[in-house]
């Protein structure tokens, strides 16, 4: 099979094999529904201050797991639920900071200066389509380049790195993920070394599980959907609570509801705003790129190009279109490029593709990593078609973001909005309960919540909370790299400093770590 | 021959038609010794299909690889025999790797052995562009200074490697944390490797001419490249082959044990089921089941012995 | 630039220290069966200590590096407030939920029915399935919007209880095979 057999088969995979519906010719399937589903419900959530997109992706991967099960089937439609997420998130963060003035989603900050000056001179829907226009235009560039780039370093890695360098490369990714997320490199280091550790409990190559004190419960490791979800949504839910616990005003501060107004955007008006998405989108890729660099700091910088760019009224700051495009197509350019390193090494950068990999490490059949990239003439690579299926689910949710998005933007202004205080705790008992009927162990549910309270914990203390849950999933194929690695060598000691390339990335990580002051002189990313 | 199995396969089955009443009351779990997207693993999700479309039974595969299968078979042991656990490995894990691991924590007749499955076409395979024909030439290779890593992915397997060094007076690198054979071809075929064991998949490879079997693994000729290097050519009279077979805890139930056993032989012997067509596309059927399946296990654990003798040190 | 900074800071330094120290002391000897390097069969290989000795040696170093520089350093960011009185809320409602999603079942199967039938027959069929579930996860809900609501009402009661109803048929309708909390466990 050639590289065009391959694209066409994950075209044909993802709209005709998992059929939903057939109406004569056309046939609705499974994945494209999941992918719309997720891109709907991910503007919705996206749109509700208090959540964010890993809170859907949190309760819906224990779900959709039960209901497709463990089949190479269930591959697509997970994972295009995950991706729809991931990108209506984005959006839909814009909404409320444009129109009440709190951003839904933590990189949505910027889009409030210039956004809700401008929903209040009346122009709310003009706001809405300028960040619809600018998120959708930067996501699909980003979508590209990680279509061309993801095969192509995959390739290189596959084909230039032996087994100690790819290991290198891995604690290269780490300790960049370590020192970059989170204002402290210590602290980063302390929880990316802690999430190793936690991640050897139960695992290992001996017949005994190592450090499971005895335990039937942590014999078979702990469970990985229980710890991730634990630590990143159920922490963040306990911190939101106790702020609303000790802040006074218990009751919402009445937001400033804003009728969204004129919306029309001109072709005139979209031209203007070109350059600044193009500059922002181009940003926004190459921060995506990085494992480990949140959309907020693509978010920041984005807005900073665009302000030096910027000449006229209004200023940015007051009101100006070119400030929410800026904004918007930077951090929605970084999600399809966050996926070039998970998807190419296996190396999840952020939090969405943390969900995916682990929803493909759940339902079997897809390993993100090099080997999926191998176009094997010989016989079908079926990992290369789900890879490919998946880019052609990208396209569907661009397609349908392009034609539908600023229409639901729109229509979610007006929706009312239920309070976080009654929200956090319905959605902590879903996440709990979720967790449950995966596993149906009460053990699972006293993880999970004991994961919460690290996770807390770790919040409140300045130490971040990604480097933990990257380190927890790279754990397993960095032991592995090692193990091989050092066997391949004939057990040589030095074999980690055996060869140029691998000591290039163990100097740079050690670069990393030393120089982080320098890397960190930006506004800290979300985690 | 595969029609003579066919036959035998369906012999057994009208014998047995008395204890197909059984069936499991929720959904079977399958637990696979071996990583994702290798020969065992498609091989159980192929079977968990077909017994799917076949009986109507709900079966979930999972993989448990590690350890060359002793993790899936200890995960198998500790499962209630209640028919609803049932585990896919190979012999190996159950014969040699009791006797060689240190403490692989489970024995021989901790299982009950439900059906062998299908035999590997085990070989010692190369990239073609690193221009070896036969396992002499990269001992040849390996004398004259070249270091070599060879892939293995289970605890005999690596042994087969060391033996195979040893008496031919040179020592290989042997890396033996491949999960499965296609981790070990992944690996060939990404030069992590230089020459590794794999069981079946390299077939297309084989045919297509990028990969090349050095040296033949099993006691018959390879399908694919009946001409490979016999063993004994260069001093090894063992044979590395290794059988598939399904697994459930001992104390099954004899009727659990009965349907289970002719669930798996009825849909890997039909003749149009998907695991059929894959077993003959890449490994060769073979099909015992109950005393039969056991007594092969038994067998292998004497032969292990014979092997373990010879490579002690 | 707060003292309580600078104690954060130090406490995380202690935990991370002590946490470590213990493992590679105490935990990692006493439960992990092969060395950092393992030698068995003649093959020396990496041994399943090694990911949890080097991953405790890191928290370990970068414990120091963080609890000296508390100490030597004024200029700390400040920490987010870790609410002793929340907390001991927060633990008290879950444990009062978890405790009642646990028990309620067995214990009212055991008065209905005198003892007779165990809970393990009943926990898949309505309404037993729904019992510990409804009043474990209506309390625990409730519980968390008082608490962050500050105003406990009868309407934010029967709130918590109809989420918590539309949460069990939301998977006990259409999932045949998931079984709710607690009921898998019993």
């Amino acid at each position: 099979m050639g590289v065009f057999d391959y694209i066409l088969a994950g075209v044909f995979e993802a709209f005709t094999a998992n059929p939903a519906l057939v109406l004569g010719p056309l046939v609705l399937s499974w994945p494209v529904i999941l992918v719309a589903l997720g891109f709907f419900t991910g503007v919705l959530i996206g749109a509700t201050p208090g959540l964010s997109g890993p809170f859907v992706m949190a309760l819906a991967l224990p779900i959709l797991i039960s209901i497709f099960g463990f089949t190479p089937d269930a591959l697509l439609p997970v994972l295009g639920f995950l991706v729809g997420v991931m990108k209506g998130a984005t959006l839909g963060g814009a909404v409320p900071a444009i129109l009440f003035n709190t951003p839904g989603t933590p990189d949505a900050f910027m889009t409030t200066l210039d956004g809700h000056p401008m929903a209040r001179n009346g122009q709310g829907g003009k706001a809405l389509r300028v960040a619809h226009f600018a998120s959708v235009s930067g996501d699909s560039f980003s979508d590209i380049v990680l279509f061309v780039c993801a095969p192509f370093l995959a390739i290189s890695i596959e084909a230039f790195l032996g087994l100690p360098e790819k290991a290198a490369l891995m604690i290269l990714s780490l300790s960049f993920v370590a020192v970059v997320v989170g204002k402290d490199t210590w602290k980063g280091l302390l929880a990316a070394c802690f999430g190793l550790f936690v991640a050897s409990i139960g695992t290992g190559t001996d017949s005994y599980p190592r450090l499971s004190l005895g335990s039937d419960v942590l014999a078979p490791g702990l469970p990985t959907i229980a710890v991730v979800i634990g630590v990143l949504v159920v922490g963040e839910i306990l911190v939101s609570l106790q702020e609303m616990y000790l802040s006074k005003r218990a009751r919402r501060a009445a937001a400033e509801q804003l009728a969204p107004g004129d919306s029309a955007l001109s072709l005139a008006e979209r031209r203007r705003l070109l350059p600044f998405i193009g500059v922002s989108m181009s940003i926004g890729t190459m921060i995506g790129a990085l494992p480990g660099i949140g959309t907020t700091l693509a978010a920041a910088m984005g807005y900073t190009a665009g302000r030096k760019m910027h000449r006229g009224t209004p200023a940015f700051g007051q009101g100006a279109p070119e400030g929410i495009a800026a904004t918007e197509a930077a951090n929605s350019a970084v999600s399809g490029a966050n996926l070039i390193p998970a998807l190419s090494l296996g190396i999840p950068g952020n939090v969405a593709a943390v969900f995916i990999i682990l929803a493909a490490d759940t339902i079997g059949g897809f390993n993100p990593g090099p080997a999926v990239f191998r176009f094997s003439a010989e016989e079908v690579n079926p990992e290369l078609v789900v890879a490919f299926a998946l880019f052609t689910l990208m396209v569907v949710a661009n397609l349908l973001n392009w034609l539908t998005g600023a229409w639901f933007m729109r229509l979610l202004g007006g929706l009312i909005r239920i309070p976080k205080q009654v929200l956090l705790p319905i959605v902590l008992l879903l996440t709990l309960t979720s967790v449950y009927v995966e596993g149906s162990a009460m053990s699972d549910v006293y993880i999970l919540l004991g994961f919460g309270v690290l996770g807390y914990l770790m919040r409140q203390s300045g130490v971040p909370i990604l480097p933990f849950v990257i380190a927890y999933i790279l754990a397993g194929p960095l032991e592995t790299a090692i193990r091989n690695a050092f066997e391949a060598s004939g057990s040589d000691p030095w074999f980690l400093f055996s060869s140029p390339v691998s000591l290039l990335f163990l100097a740079l990580s050690a670069a990393i770590v030393l120089g982080a002051g320098w890397l960190r002189g930006t506004p800290t990313p979300d985690c | 021959m595969k029609t003579l199995v066919t036959t035998a396969a369906a012999v057994f089955l009208s014998a047995s038609a008395a204890i197909a009443d059984w069936a499991p009351t929720g959904p079977v779990k399958v637990l696979i010794g071996f990583a994702a997207g290798g020969g065992a693993d498609s091989l159980a999700r192929l079977i968990a299909e077909d017994i799917e479309a076949e009986y109507g039974w709900t079966l979930i595969p999972e993989n448990l690889p590690g350890s060359g299968g002793a993790v899936m078979a200890r995960a198998v042991k500790d499962a209630a025999p209640d028919g609803q656990t049932i585990g896919v490995g190979i012999t190996d894990t159950f014969a040699y790797g009791v006797l060689a691991a240190r403490d692989p924590g489970y024995t021989t007749g901790d299982f009950t052995y439900l059906s062998t499955i299908a035999g590997t076409q085990m070989g010692i395979v190369a990239k073609s562009e690193r221009g070896w024909t036969t396992m002499s030439e990269v001992i040849e290779a390996a004398r004259s200074g070249a270091s070599i890593s060879f892939g293995t992915m289970t605890p005999r397997l690596a042994d087969a490697a060391y033996y195979i060094g040893k008496v031919n007076n040179v020592e290989f690198n042997i890396v033996s944390g491949y999960k499965g054979g296609r981790a070990v071809l992944n690996a060939i075929t990404a030069d992590d490797v230089d020459i590794g064991w794999v069981a079946g998949p390299q077939k297309a490879g084989v045919e297509s001419g990028d990969l090349r079997n050095l040296a033949n693994g099993e006691d018959q000729p390879l399908a694919v490249s009946p001409d490979a290097q016999e063993l004994s050519e260069i001093g090894v009279d063992f044979a590395f082959g290794a059988t598939f077979v399904a697994i459930a805890p001992a104390g099954l139930s004899e009727a659990a044990q009965g349907a289970l056993s002719e669930a798996i032989a009825t849909v890997i012997g039909s003749e149009g089921t998907k695991s059929n067509a894959f077993i003959t596309r890449v490994f060769a059927l073979k099909v015992k089941t109950g005393e039969a399946a056991r007594g092969f296990v038994e067998q292998e654990l004497a032969d292990a012995e014979a092997l373990l003798d010879a490579t002690a040190e | 630039m707060t003292p309580r900074g600078h104690l954060r800071n130090l406490a995380v330094a202690l935990t991370g220290c002590g946490f470590a120290l213990l493992a590679l002391a105490v935990w990692i000897p006493l439960d992990v069966d092969t060395g950092v390097i393992d030698v068995w069969r003649r093959n020396v290989r990496i041994g399943d200590a090694m990911l949890p000795v080097f991953s405790a040696a890191g928290m370990a170093l970068a414990g120091a590096v963080i609890g000296v520089r508390s100490l030597l350093r004024d200029a700390e960011p400040a920490a987010g407030r870790i609410d002793p009185r929340f907390l001991a809320w927060l633990a008290a409602t879950l444990a009062a939920g978890l405790a009642l999603m646990l028990l309620t079942g067995p214990i009212l199967a055991w008065i209905v029915t005198g003892g007779e039938t165990p809970y393990r027959v009943l926990r898949a069929t309505a309404p037993w399935k729904y019992l510990g579930f409804a009043l474990g996860g209506t309390v625990m809900t409730f519980g968390l919007i008082a608490l962050s609501q500050h105003r406990p009402s009868w309407r934010l009661a029967a709130l918590a209880f109809v989420a918590t109803l539309v949460i069990a048929l939301l998977y006990d309708l259409p999932f045949d095979n998931l079984l709710l909390p607690p009921n898998g466990d019993f």
